[in-house]
């Protein structure tokens, strides 16, 4: 198979096909159809640049105590405050962003390996070995979102990489339920058969055929379990739960041990949980607009 | 329909068995540290082989989990190790307080979300409907636990508000035990109506473009009648399943509601199970909160089937 400009069909007519890579098109549509992703991309954008380069970015070190700066209202020098100890709130959420970066893009990663790995083989291989897997996928879905990574945790114990375990395995049980279902239906489509008739063993068959063609649900899967993982390590850390917090997270800043002093600083409430909120609200939307674009099937599923 | 009941059922215990099943590895998969923490700092026993044996982890593992089951089916959870109470009662304390609070919600996240989704597709592409649109993708953006502090904050510093936070039983003063209940549950309710919004405003559309509602139309009938008898009808069947999958997001905003706002319910005490390292009451509520999501997800499906008569023969 050839991806030239033009492939001679047998019958002898000539189809020519754009010469662009795939991704330069889905860009390209992102901007011209979708408003709502692009300012997601935008914020993603953001986001990721601020947390690569927060220590340059940062205008104080984050761990640094004044205690003559203590809740600071914001102003021109702290843009956000300070908060009870006198550190810089503005620094302390750009270093943030690492922090649910980090927990987000490493637990989507395992996640969307794991349910692609698992719905690819429990969809191809079938009968009571599918049985068996779904009845343990149905059983972990019982426990819902926030409960399971909570049980995982309790179970583990803290850490940051507990946390991106704990949130990867919560999210690729459900992910395998789409990605088998994705599956199911190359499954049942002649090429396979094909494949099978011209003596393609079973790897073969699952990594050639069909990997490649649950790639776009995998995809979406991806960019719209994001949002979520970051909410869910955000509310780990909200209830204490997740990273040490002597690491500077959203949910942590606005967790018990700083409630007391939100009445006299309202800037301490407010700007953690606001970009908290805009990163979330930034994936959810390139990840939707993502899906619409990449895989028409799953338009409106949510 | 017999039958669909049945086989719904019997589709249920082999989830049971696997439920139970992971539920009690919990204890059997704690590393060695976390047993040592539970010693040095939570006082649950003087030493590993006493906590062993108090957690009953010196038997067999076959053993344990048939005397564990036993224990179950007879509504024994055990003794939680840091309030010393059976856990059994503390579930059946907690629960109804938990399902008032869950159902609280989802019935406001519905009052909010049907209307504003009828509105926002029979006003289609107006400013109305775009607020309502991105007042939606917000309320499933913006984290609950934000609005909780938002809520706790700013009417403090503006007019010295405050939400009640101590709870009231519905015996005591049933409307101050609503008046409770309702600051929460309008949060979680709010978090929840942002995707039941989206999906009847999208079902709405779907309906309103079928020829029987043109013909509705053409008959003479009134746009209230049309939409309310003809379209509504057919566009909220979709809409019920979502509002049960729900389930899942109520349960886990529990834990965090229940937490902000000191509720005594299921999901608190889960949380505070797993702060004490408390690892009996973690597994009988995390058995208890698996079952009642199954039932009710039967339950779902049932309603379902009754009301949309083509899911039985699917």
């Amino acid at each position: 198979m050839t991806t030239a400009t033009g492939t001679e069909l047998f019958r002898g007519g000539t189809v020519t096909t754009r010469h662009r890579p795939y991704w330069w098109d889905v860009i390209v549509r992102l901007v011209r159809h979708k408003p709502l992703g692009l300012i997601g991309a935008i914020i993603v954008l953001v986001m990721t640049i601020a947390a690569i380069f927060a220590p340059l970015l940062a205008p104080y070190d984050y761990t640094e105590i004044v205690a003559s700066e203590r809740l600071k209202p914001p102003s021109a020098t702290y843009f956000f405050g300070t908060d009870n100890a006198g550190r810089d709130m503005f620094s302390r959420i750009l270093f943030g962003a690492r922090i649910s970066l980090r927990v987000g893009l490493s637990s989507v990663l395992i996640s969307t390996t794991a349910a692609t790995l698992i719905g690819v083989v429990s969809a191809y291989f079938g009968g009571w070995f599918d049985t068996i897997l779904q009845r343990f996928v149905d059983a972990m879905q019982a426990l819902p979102g926030l409960i399971l990574v909570l049980t995982i945790m309790a179970v583990l114990g803290s850490g940051v990489n507990n946390v991106i375990l704990a949130i990867a395995i919560g999210a690729s049980v459900s992910g395998s339920r789409v990605i088998r279902g994705a599956a199911l239906s190359v499954k049942a489509q002649p090429y396979i058969e094909a494949a099978r008739t011209l003596g393609a063993g079973h790897l073969r068959i699952i990594v050639q055929h069909l990997l490649p063609n649950v790639m776009a649900p995998a995809i979406t899967l991806a960019s719209i379990g994001l949002g979520a993982a970051i909410l869910a390590e955000s509310s780990l850390s909200f209830l204490g739960l997740g990273v040490p917090p002597d690491v500077p997270t959203w949910g942590g800043m606005l967790a018990g041990s700083g409630r007391r002093w939100m009445l006299q600083a309202w800037w301490l409430a407010f700007f953690p949980g606001f970009v908290l909120s805009l990163a979330v609200f930034g994936f959810n939307m390139l990840g939707d607009a993502l899906r619409d674009l990449l895989d028409p099937r799953l338009r409106g599923a949510r | 329909m017999t039958a669909y009941v049945a086989r719904r059922l019997l589709l249920a215990i082999p989830t049971l068995m696997v439920i139970m099943l992971l539920v009690f590895s919990i204890l059997r998969l704690l590393p060695g540290d976390i047993i040592k923490l539970m010693i040095a700092e939570q006082n649950y026993a003087v030493d590993e082989a006493a906590l062993r044996k108090e957690l009953g982890l010196a038997d067999p593992a076959p053993v344990q989990f048939i005397k564990w089951i036993s224990g179950v089916v007879r509504g024994d959870f055990g003794k939680s190790l840091w309030t010393k109470q059976p856990i059994g009662e503390e579930l059946k304390r907690r629960f109804p307080v938990s399902a008032e609070f869950g159902l609280y919600s989802v019935l406001i996240g519905v009052l909010i979300a049907i209307p504003v989704g009828i509105i926002s597709a029979i006003r289609q592409d107006t400013w109305l409907d775009y607020l309502f649109r991105s007042l939606s993708i917000g309320l499933i953006s913006v984290p609950g636990f934000w609005l909780a502090t938002l809520l706790l904050v700013f009417p403090v510093i503006w007019w010295g508000w405050t939400p009640p936070l101590t709870y009231v039983g519905w015996t005591e003063n049933p409307l101050e035990h609503l008046y409770y209940f309702f600051w929460p549950a309008l949060l979680l309710g709010a978090g929840l109506s942002g995707t039941t919004m989206r999906l009847t405003r999208n079902q709405m559309l779907e309906v309103l473009r079928q020829d029987y509602i043109r013909t509705a139309a053409a008959k003479g009938l009134s746009e209230m009648r049309v939409i309310t008898r003809h379209a509504l009808r057919n566009a909220l069947i979709p809409v019920i399943t979502v509002i049960g999958l729900q389930i899942a997001a109520v349960v886990s905003g529990t834990v965090i509601f229940e937490s902000i706002f000191s509720i005594p319910g299921v999901g608190r005490f889960y949380f505070q199970a797993i702060l004490f390292r408390d690892y009996p009451s973690v597994q009988a509520t995390a058995l208890f909160i698996a079952i009642t999501v199954l039932l009710v997800n039967i339950a779902i499906d049932l309603v379902y089937a009754v009301i949309d008569p083509r899911i039985r023969f699917a």
